[in-house]
């Protein structure tokens, strides 16, 4: 490939947007040429430099979102509907609970065969919120002590790791671990809300399968 | 498309037919789960955090009257995110036709004034927050779009390209081409 098709291609392949082909010829073009490795770093650069310029503390709570909707078309959505909706039926009601009792089962593994690691795991649980059912939390936690296991194992092989592909990984870790923050924070406002739970746990296999990927492939 | 993301849009297009039946919940929701993106794009192309907060209730208002006509097949973050294109280029617009609105500079002061921030860091800020603004000022509003929907929201270069109605590759240039420009204003940074 030319540099100046691998430039245009660049960011779409540091975000893993391209196709396995297109994607392993930029990588063999990039170990051989200087420049385009040196451009796939400013990228990197850049995009931090970007976030920081549009990083804004305090973004509107959810709740002020849903007082500027209340305000919109009072009585047009259904929030003082004195009806309740009929309850989903219970194949769909108990399938985020399924979905976090299988995806716990797929992390136990880990701490089988990691039990050195208990110490580290043993700080991990952050404030879950409270009053989901025992069981989602028991996900969670699962989750959490296998990504902080899985995240020490990363800073320690960090310096080994070229630096272009520790700031790639470094962003895609945000955007998922940006994602179960809210899905917590959703969760912490309604416990029972069964679309977070779904999502919260996409989310943490999402997180967990890059840093996989890092311990056990790079 | 994988099974997890697949079924993320699912869920999400499940939202969109509560939401567009009235379902206030539903609606709240969805926009939760674009809040940060949507207004790290908006800051982004205004530079101005009052000014974003406005367009996002903005773009509130239009999604919440055009929903119930949003097509079935149609995904859901590229339309939200082409009402706030849009609502973004009307703003943009009205800035440069009225001369007694306050000054960029006047903006940038107002939004990066940190009191508790140490005099340093706050200029070294401005700085930058200067440097990206005169960047972007330099891109036509096509290029100014483009790239905005991909470095602040964050979107994926098809989905930018839903949203705009070019090729991917046409896409993939322009936004490389605004890279490189914006190189120009924000070189000392990197």
């Amino acid at each position: 490939m030319r540099c100046e098709d691998v430039l245009v291609e660049l960011d779409a392949y540091s975000t893993g947007e391209l196709d396995p082909d297109k994607s392993a010829d930029i990588e063999r073009h990039i170990r051989q040429c200087i420049h385009c490795g040196t451009e796939l770093k400013t990228l990197g650069k850049e995009k931090i430099l970007y976030r920081e310029y549009a990083c804004i503390e305090g973004l509107p709570s959810p709740s002020r979102i849903e007082a500027q909707i209340s305000k919109l078309q009072p009585g047009a959505l259904n929030t003082a509907s004195p009806k309740r909706k009929p309850p989903a039926p219970i194949h769909r009601r108990l399938w985020p609970i399924a979905a976090a009792l299988l995806m716990a089962l797929s992390v136990s593994w880990f701490f089988l065969s990691n039990r050195g690691t208990q110490e580290i795991a043993g700080r991990a649980t952050a404030e879950n919120p409270p009053g989901v059912s025992p069981s989602i939390q028991n996900a969670m936690s699962d989750f959490e002590q296998a990504i902080a296991v899985l995240q020490a194992s990363y800073a320690n092989k960090k310096e080994a790791i070229d630096p272009a592909i520790v700031e790639e990984l470094d962003n895609n870790l945000m955007v998922t671990q940006r994602a179960i923050t809210e899905c917590k924070q959703a969760l912490k406002e309604n416990p029972h809300d069964d679309r977070a739970i779904t999502f919260l746990m996409l989310d943490y296999q999402k997180h967990l399968g890059i840093l996989r990927h890092i311990t056990e492939e790079l | 498309m994988t099974v997890e993301s697949s079924q993320v849009e699912e869920s999400e297009q499940d939202f969109v037919r509560r939401a567009s039946q009235g379902d206030s919940a539903a609606f709240t929701w969805l926009f939760r789960r674009y809040s940060r993106p949507l207004m790290s794009f908006l800051f982004g192309m205004t530079g101005h955090r009052e000014q974003a907060e406005d367009l996002m209730q903005e773009t509130i208002s239009r999604v919440f009257l055009n929903l119930p006509k949003l097509r079935s097949d149609a995904k859901f973050s590229t339309w939200l995110f082409g009402i706030a294109k849009n609502v973004t280029r009307e703003m943009l617009r009205g800035r440069a036709h009225n001369p007694g609105s306050k000054s960029l500079d006047d903006l940038e002061v107002d939004t990066l004034a940190d009191p508790k921030a140490n005099a340093e860091a706050s200029a070294q800020r401005l700085e930058l927050h200067r440097a990206i603004r005169a960047g972007i000022s330099t891109l036509d509003q096509d290029l100014q779009t483009a790239l905005g929907l991909r470095v602040f929201a964050e979107m994926k270069y098809d989905e930018i390209a839903e949203m705009t109605g070019w090729s991917s590759a046409k896409v993939k240039i322009e936004i490389h081409r605004a890279r490189l420009k914006m190189r120009k204003a924000i070189a000392p940074y990197i």
